[in-house]
């Protein structure tokens, strides 16, 4: 996805020599044209649809998250259509105010939907930690198709 | 002086208009979800437990949503919910887990070993 989201073919991936993991994930190599040395290189992911959930975003899929990342942003930048959900939805003009804040531009969004709590019963530090009950509950709901349908309908509003 | 004629608007006009704040992206989960189509090659945001689009996830799973492709560096919740609900196909993962005191992530290692995911794990 580090290649789709800069429009390149394939990314390549250093500390692979004398593992196996080349061969499972049938990997090419290709020579460095400046060292002249061999180099694995994985090909280009590029998803159709990223969904990402951020702390606050406005109607034109503009958005800002609190604290690490992750891979968000390259996920956003590398999949043909993004989706948001997020914890608020803010005035464009808080945007405009602030556009150092702003990790995700409107530009790549196809979609926003405001969704309070979209990450339970997962964290969105700061807002809110994991949920051990929340976890719990779907464990429990999990191995049964019922049981994961009944859950299914109560956990939403 | 010459006037510059501009792409849009003549000498004039008033094109304030063309300003107007554009029409809004926002719709309702259910709408969201339904741009997915089956079989689509999707990736979710977060890491682990933390900031997974979880809710969306849960609105695939009702809607019955079939034949996804994920590819996620650490996905957990929402992987395994949508193993459970059977709607992946095939997943492109680095690790997955529930961490900590919640364990492994079973709906996800059960559809691997029925063998009704294809797995491709680069961890």
């Amino acid at each position: 996805m580090q290649a789709a989201s800069l429009g390149i073919p394939f990314q390549p991936v250093p500390g692979l020599h004398g593992t196996d993991l080349p061969a499972t994930s049938g990997l090419a190599k290709v020579r460095d044209p400046y060292s002249e040395e061999d180099v694995y290189v994985v090909p280009s992911i590029r998803p159709d649809w990223a969904i990402v959930h951020v702390h606050e975003a406005d109607d034109q899929g503009n958005a800002r998250i609190h604290g690490s990342p992750g891979y968000d942003l390259v996920m956003t930048e590398a999949a043909a259509h993004v989706i948001l959900t997020t914890e608020r939805l803010l005035p464009s003009k808080e945007f405009a105010a602030h556009p150092e804040w702003t990790k995700v531009p409107g530009i790549l969004v196809t979609a926003v939907v405001l969704a309070p709590g979209g990450a339970f019963p997962c964290a969105c530090p700061p807002d809110y930690d994991v949920d051990a009950r929340g976890i719990e509950a779907y464990l429990r709901a999990a191995g049964s198709a019922n049981d994961l349908e009944d859950y299914l309908s109560r956990v939403d509003p | 002086m010459v006037r510059p004629t501009w792409p849009i608007g003549g000498a004039g006009e008033d094109v304030s208009r063309q300003h107007d704040a554009p029409r809004s992206k926002t719709i309702s989960l259910a709408e969201a979800a339904r741009l997915i189509p089956d079989g689509a090659l999707v990736t979710f945001g977060g890491v682990l437990l933390t900031r997974p689009p979880a809710a969306f996830i849960r609105e695939l799973a009702r809607q019955r949503r079939r034949g996804l492709r994920l590819v996620k560096p650490s996905p957990a919740y929402d992987l395994d919910l949508l193993c459970a609900a059977g709607c992946i196909a095939e997943a492109a993962i680095g690790i997955t887990t529930f961490e900590s005191r919640f364990g492994q992530s079973r709906q996800f290692r059960q559809a691997v070993e029925r063998g009704t995911i294809k797995l491709r794990e680069h961890s």
